[in-house]
């Protein structure tokens, strides 16, 4: 790569940032949006639920004395990620329909500029959302101390890069927000359902712990609920980030491979 | 004949045997079918410091042409080169273009000034030397007032106007203009052309690298301020020349018959001035273009005739649609033409009973 290349595309990344964080605070919707569903997650499922998974509950050794509002703050959490991590691609979608990536791809911009500031920007718009959600961590307790909350905070950056990549991926294919939000539903649903999130992986049936054990979502999840618990409860928490971080490299290559100039 | 320029200028633009597929579905997952050609061999060359238009109606491949110039689409084959003289790379070539798309490339949650900023981060441009070229583009296209005003609040006009400011920001050599008028009204559409007319003539006079200007365009008024129309039909170039010698192929005037309730009334011209010189029937819009009769008397008795009848009908210059009706046997998309007639004096505006907008300098209706 040239000097110039290094250049142009580094100033194009700040730009780019710049303006997907001035449009994000420039829709106070979506930030009301972020908070608002992070609440709603965790007192209506742990109001609501907690009677219905106690049972998988108790069968995870991990979870014993927790409860279910505590156990379902890493979900929460994982929920604002992931699912502002696709609108983040959405405003791929609406950025081709309007014009402007069309001018970004004729531009010198390098591609990897590109693919880089919509990474960079969806996830860290993503994980900047879901960190209020570790406030009330705090409120509740948290056994892993600062640490663990710094490491939570790790675990949430690595699902939001992999989610980015995996939703902008899909968005650089897809020319419909209709028909992108239908892949997402089918893909992402299922994803954050069976990450761990709602119900400890040990309290479900074989087959579908199977499922849930090769979901990477399911790693990054257990990133998160480790680091808050604390790292001696963790099973298996170095596989769980090793995982997650591959996960994530993962997506950034299919990024690169998808995203392409004609 | 061709309106090349030639004359030892540099070409900037080579398009040689061009042609490209749409698929109805992915083709890459084998599940599309090509949707006919959208260009099918196209060749083009445009020297440096041309003004050309691409005229034609919608699906004419205008625009694909524009889009495969610009490189935001790779023809199915055939070749486009940029300064083939020299073949610079890529990321120059791009360096050197400046593209007004159809959809503004901006974004209309940002102010101007964050766009031109954003646009001139994109091109690789300095701080200060962004500042200062906003700063002049500002003043020249009259938008220095609107700088900090959100893009999605600006009219059509002044969008416009700030989408050319990013296209012209980090001075290139060739702007891409894909129909720039779409959504403008009369004035607004002569002010854009009136502004990047001036630019050219800007950058001539101060002696740098003239300004090469492609527009894919619908409309014959903006058509007719370039030095070459290229006329496109069906994924062709159907003719390729100055709009004054594509006009004057018709003959020195058009007779256009507003066919309306009464058929009987376009049947009839054709035989009174014989059916060897009806040009076309635009039947979208029930207008016949014919050339009349030479002869002084034999033209009065059929205007007399139609006015008589009480017929809808002009009569005056030929226009850019009337060549390319005559050329492709299809009707430009008139429906925001204006001013189309070339009449000498007296031009006047009015629609038609179908929607039609046509100037008349000479018409007749009971």
């Amino acid at each position: 790569m040239s000097a110039d290349a290094k250049i142009v595309g580094s100033a194009a990344v700040v730009a780019l940032l710049r303006r997907d964080v001035l449009r994000f605070v420039r829709q106070p919707s979506r930030i009301v949006a972020a908070i608002g569903t992070s609440v709603m997650l965790w007192v209506v499922l742990g109001s609501g639920f907690a009677g219905s998974f106690a049972p998988a509950m108790a069968v995870d050794s991990a979870s014993e004395g927790e409860t279910y509002r505590a156990y379902l703050i890493p979900g929460v959490a994982v929920a604002v990620v992931v699912f502002s991590s696709v609108f983040g691609a959405i405003g791929l979608i609406d950025d081709r329909r309007d014009g402007f990536l069309q001018a970004q791809l004729v531009s010198p911009t390098p591609m990897w500029a590109t693919i880089g500031a919509r990474v960079v920007s969806s996830s860290a718009l993503a994980w900047v959302q879901a960190l209020p959600v570790l406030l009330a961590a705090l409120v509740i307790g948290v056994p892993g101390g600062a640490a663990g909350l710094v490491g939570a905070a790790a675990g949430m950056l690595l699902i939001a890069v992999g989610m980015s990549g995996l939703s902008l991926a899909a968005a650089w294919r897809i020319n419909s927000v209709q028909g992108f939000h239908g892949v997402m539903n089918l893909v992402l649903m299922p994803m954050w359902l069976l990450s761990g999130a709602f119900f400890p992986v040990e309290g479900a049936s074989p087959w579908l712990r199977t499922v849930m054990m090769v979901n990477p979502l399911t790693w990054g999840t257990e990133c998160v609920r480790s680091s808050l618990r604390g790292a001696e409860s963790g099973q298996g928490a170095g596989w769980m980030w090793m995982g997650a971080a591959g996960f994530a490299a993962a997506t950034l290559a299919l990024c690169a491979g998808v995203m392409k100039r004609p | 004949m061709s309106a090349r320029s030639g004359g030892g200028a540099s070409v900037a633009i080579r398009v040689s045997g061009v042609r490209h597929d749409y698929f109805a579905g992915r083709k890459s997952a084998g599940l599309g079918a090509a949707i006919g050609p959208a260009l099918d061999g196209v060749d083009l060359e445009i020297t440096s410091g041309e003004f050309v238009a691409l005229l034609g109606p919608n699906g004419s491949g205008k625009s694909t042409l524009l889009s495969a110039i610009s490189t935001a689409l790779r023809p199915t084959s055939g070749e486009v080169s940029w300064c083939p003289e020299s073949r610079p790379a890529m990321s120059e070539v791009r360096s050197r273009l400046g593209v007004v798309f159809q959809s503004p490339g901006l974004d209309a949650l940002l102010t101007v000034r964050e766009n031109l900023e954003t646009a001139a981060a994109m091109q690789g441009m300095a701080r200060d030397e962004s500042v200062r070229r906003i700063g002049e583009l500002a003043d020249r296209l009259e938008i220095a007032h609107r700088l900090d005003q959100r893009c999605g609040t600006l009219s059509g006009g002044l969008r416009r106007r700030a989408d050319l400011a990013r296209a012209m920001l980090h001075g290139p050599d060739l702007l891409l203009l894909d129909e720039p008028g779409t959504g403008l009204d009369l004035r607004a559409r002569r002010a854009f052309q009136g502004l990047v007319a001036s630019l050219r003539a800007e950058r001539t006079k101060a002696g740098g690298k003239p300004l090469t200007v492609v527009m894919s365009t619908h409309l014959m008024d903006e058509a007719e301020e370039a030095d070459r129309v290229v006329l496109m039909h069906a994924g062709r170039v159907a003719a390729d020349d100055s709009p004054e010698r594509l006009r004057s192929r018709i003959g020195p005037a058009v007779l256009r018959v507003f066919d309306g309730d009464q058929a009987g009334a376009v049947a009839m011209v054709g035989a009174m001035v014989g059916a060897g010189s009806i040009d076309g029937l635009d039947e979208r819009h029930g207008v016949r273009s014919v050339v009349p009769p030479e002869d002084v008397a034999e033209r009065e008795r059929v205007l007399s005739m139609l006015i008589e009848r009480g017929t809808a009908f002009e009569y005056g210059r030929p226009t850019l649609g009337d060549a390319y009706l005559s050329l492709t046997g299809a009707a430009l998309e008139t429906e925001e033409h204006v001013g189309g007639m070339n009449g000498e004096s007296g031009t006047r505006s009015r629609r038609s009973g179908r929607g039609h907008r046509v100037g008349t300098n000479v018409e007749g209706r009971a």
